[in-house]
């Protein structure tokens, strides 16, 4: 049904985008956590 | 503080909900917890002492008490939003002794009472970060859940750390869907 390409595309996308969408949103989470601690500075 | 001391039908009630306002509260910093349950404890003697000054006694004016508190889990859940901007010494702000239970979590101002990057922070930034390259799958879904577990991430925050992580999954299985259509 799929050709080699297609699986293979599909395999590829999964192995690096999975880990890459990993890391994007830890560092946005991170960025997050550092926005929350300068807002609380900033209110003490 | 003895209407919460004795033992009575009553009080059984209020022991109940300060036990479901204790287990609520697993994911609280431990001193919080206590303190929160002392907070609301101190909260339900005053309502029940004001009900008794003007006459009102037995189970159903605890009842009304304890509702108008709202349940145990609106107000772990109103101060884990708190927390996650936090204000020392500020009661959770989705959390109105008097009123109505459960409002305005969400607008709550900034906060905070203790560092924001504990073990659960780093472990869940960790397990995203690398996890998708040491264990595929296991790694970045526990982060998430993590993620979900801590209280120091705004529901907001939660909410578009999830979708970055897991959306380029669903574009992958979108183009594979079409993929397979066309």
């Amino acid at each position: 049904m799929f050709g080699f390409s297609t699986v293979g595309s599909v395999g590829l996308l999964l192995f690096f985008l999975i880990p890459l969408s990993g890391a994007l949103a830890a560092l946005y989470l991170g960025l997050a956590l550092r926005g929350n601690a300068r807002r609380r500075e900033g209110q003490l | 503080v003895a209407i919460v001391d004795s033992d009575t039908a009553d009080t059984a009630l209020v022991r109940d909900y300060l036990g479901r306002l204790q287990a609520a509260g697993w994911g609280l910093a431990p001193a919080r917890r206590d303190e929160l349950v002392a907070e609301v404890r101190e909260h339900i003697v005053e309502a029940l002492r004001a009900e008794q000054a003007h006459g009102h006694e037995g189970e159903a004016v605890v009842r009304n008490v304890l509702e108008r508190l709202g349940p145990p889990e609106d107000i772990v859940r109103a101060e884990s939003e708190s927390q996650a901007y936090g204000v020392a010494g500020a009661p959770p702000s989705g959390y109105a002794p008097y009123g109505s239970p459960g409002q305005a979590a969400s607008t709550a101002p900034p906060y905070g009472r203790e560092g924001l990057w504990g073990p659960v922070e780093i472990a869940a930034v960790l397990l995203l970060a690398l996890g998708g390259f040491v264990l595929p799958v296991v790694g970045p879904v526990t982060g998430l859940v993590l993620v979900w577990v801590s209280s120091q991430w705004t529901r907001t925050q939660k909410v578009i750390g999830s979708a970055l992580g897991l959306l380029p999954v669903l574009w992958i299985f979108s183009a594979f869907f079409f993929a397979a259509r066309f």
